[in-house]
């Protein structure tokens, strides 16, 4: 039987974030955290595929203990197994070290023949991971998918590739990344939703994985943020009054006034 | 901080990937990358290397030479017609090694986003993506000529400011539009030609058809003087399709940020913002939008902003010249109606 992992991420719903206007920082504690949109889709590909050619799907995630409940999602989804990598010795891990993070734990949790992530993250959009993960476990990653199916051994995928469209062949083990045009996510069943927090839930922390603390967290990534401001580029804010018809007449008197409107 | 400089002393100078588009012309973006590129050469007393992997790349030196790098590294073979994921990441790792350049910049493409983080991998190095600004900073801390790397930040109104102090090369990935090429003339660019050397057999994706070519709508929003673009105020697709009539009016593009293309009200192509395009208009109409910063970062070039919004403490409102407290979908079409009484008067 295939053997799936789905790395997937817990984010601060951005659509629905609330700001501090002073700081310019997004408050974590008072937006809803979410699964990531992308990832979403990353699953349902791991369904389908599963769907079809029967699979066993484990779900990862690199998070807080909160991130549990992006897990218990997965599990209310129809995933099989979930794994939760959480250590404080991870936290301010760049993409790089996410990515090491994950290649490790998956190599510990393998084999599998399919891994599968999303395209990009709403919190962070790098979309680094799925390639650094290609490199760190040497196995070709696949995007703009459109179709895929399995025979013996190999993947046989139809995708876009630059202004290409592709019909390709790749032998077992692969990545993929899923973006929203990919699928359309299914709605778990109500039954799955009452009971999939009663799941198990796998830890892994820094002693399963290996490496040491310097590897890791903020000592081990090679980025640095040395200052975060508020962006700033206010302007002067002439607000038009009168009714909806006065101001679209203001509108057009002042695009004529800028030689914009030219007749 | 001697340690520091004494380890990255062999690391010199400053790469650009010069991506080549559609196997046809250089890249803008890349050109654009040159030109900052050429700057920060300079601000560091270095070279400036343009990388160049194409199918008959001897015919785009010229023009690659004329934005004034010092040397230009080329590779030409019919196996870099088009960007591949296994072959270019290999041949540029071995340029890496043998030469090493202190910075590398990417055009943040599609080839760009897959080449740069394989080789912050393969390097253990850093990289910043999606870029809006670049400067060198001589730090106590850090050491001197450090890339200073500015990026949107907490999808929200912040700028992160980033540094790779630790390791070499210093890569990013920059938006196109961000800056501004130019040409120059009177600069001897040494030419240097790189063997294909690529064992074909090694890669693990193989064709089973001949692929067909499919051309994405181009829309060229970023040339546009005038765009009319459209956020999650329009409510609904219908809404959303008067901006292509407000825009045949006035002469200019449609343009939208996340949600519109989410629902599927128009496809990506139109998106302006961090993994969409940058622009920089004469006006730019916001109906509906709300002033996220991955949007708002890419237009705050336009000459002159308008929004149009319920919501008048809305982000957007900050950086507009004029603001319009309606609804975007009403006022949209009261401002069609008096711009076509208008054109028949």
């Amino acid at each position: 039987m295939l053997s799936i992992i789905v790395c997937i991420k817990q984010v601060p719903d951005t659509q629905k974030a609330l700001f501090d206007p002073k700081t310019g920082i997004i408050g974590r504690n008072c937006a809803d955290n979410i699964m990531n949109p992308d990832d979403l889709h990353a699953i349902e590909m791991a369904l389908s595929i599963k769907d079809m050619y029967g699979a066993k799907i484990t779900t990862i995630t690199m998070g807080p203990p909160q991130a549990v409940d992006v897990l218990n999602e997965a599990y209310a989804l129809g995933v099989d197994n979930c794994v939760l990598i959480s250590d404080p010795r991870f936290a301010g891990s760049d993409s790089l070290i996410t990515s090491k993070v994950l290649s490790r734990a998956i190599t510990r949790l393998g084999p599998f023949d399919i891994i599968i992530t999303g395209c990009e993250a709403i919190d962070g959009n790098t979309a680094h991971v799925g390639f650094q993960l290609s490199e760190f476990l040497t196995i070709p990653l696949l995007t703009q998918i459109h179709n895929f199916q399995i025979n013996s051994g190999h993947a046989i995928i139809e995708r876009l590739y630059g202004h290409e469209y592709q019909k390709i062949q790749v032998r077992l083990p692969l990545l993929l990344a899923i973006s929203k045009n990919t699928n359309r996510v299914r709605i778990p069943r109500l039954y799955e939703l009452k009971t999939c927090t009663d799941r198990k839930i796998h830890m892994m922390t820094m002693d399963d994985i290996g490496g040491s603390d310097q590897e890791y967290g903020t000592a081990g990534s090679p980025t640095v943020v040395v200052d975060t401001e508020i962006f700033s580029h206010k302007r002067e804010r002439e607000v038009f009054a009168g009714d909806c018809s006065e101001k679209a007449d203001m509108l057009i008197h002042k695009l004529k006034k800028h030689n914009i409107l030219k007749y | 901080m001697a340690r520091v400089d004494n380890k990255f002393k062999d690391y010199k100078d400053v790469w650009v990937f010069t991506e080549i588009q559609d196997h046809e012309r250089v890249l803008e973006g890349a050109l654009e990358l040159l030109t900052k590129g050429r700057e920060i050469a300079d601000t560091l007393k270095v070279k400036l290397y343009a990388v160049v992997f194409a199918l008959e790349a001897e015919q785009y030196l010229s023009v690659i030479e004329r934005h004034a790098p010092d040397a230009i590294f080329y590779c030409s073979d019919k196996a870099l017609k088009h960007y591949d994921s296994q072959i270019f990441p290999e041949l540029y790792t071995r340029l890496i090694q043998k030469y090493k350049p202190s910075i590398v910049l990417f055009p943040s493409t599609e080839a760009g986003a897959d080449l740069a983080p394989r080789l912050a991998q393969r390097f253990s190095t850093g990289l910043t993506s999606h870029c809006t600004d670049l400067s060198i900073l001589d730090s106590h801390e850090h050491g001197r000529g450090i890339l200073v790397m500015k990026r949107p930040a907490y999808s929200g109104n912040a700028i992160a400011t980033v540094i790779c102090p630790r390791t070499r090369p210093q890569m990013a990935t920059v938006q196109q539009g961000v800056f501004e090429k130019k040409e120059t003339t009177g600069r001897k660019t040494e030419i240097r030609n790189i063997p294909f050397e690529f064992d074909l057999s090694k890669l693990r994706i193989s064709s089973l058809e001949a692929p067909v070519r499919w051309d994405k709508p181009k829309v060229p929003l970023e040339q546009a003087s005038i765009v009319v673009a459209g956020g999650r105020g329009l409510e609904t697709k219908r809404n959303f399709d008067r901006l292509y009539e407000l825009s045949e009016i006035l002469g200019g593009e449609v343009g939208a940020t996340r949600v519109p293309v989410f629902n599927n009200w128009c496809g990506e192509e139109r998106m302006i913002g961090q993994t969409g395009k940058t622009i920089h208009p004469r006006l730019y109409l916001a109906f509906g939008v709300s002033g996220q910063i991955q949007h708002t970062a890419s237009v705050v070039d336009s000459e002159i902003i308008v929004s149009i919004n319920t919501n008048k403490s809305a982000p957007i409102t900050e950086l507009s010249d004029y603001v319009i407290t309606e609804d975007a979908g009403t006022f949209l079409l009261c401002l069609i109606e008096h711009l076509k009484r208008e054109k028949r008067t």
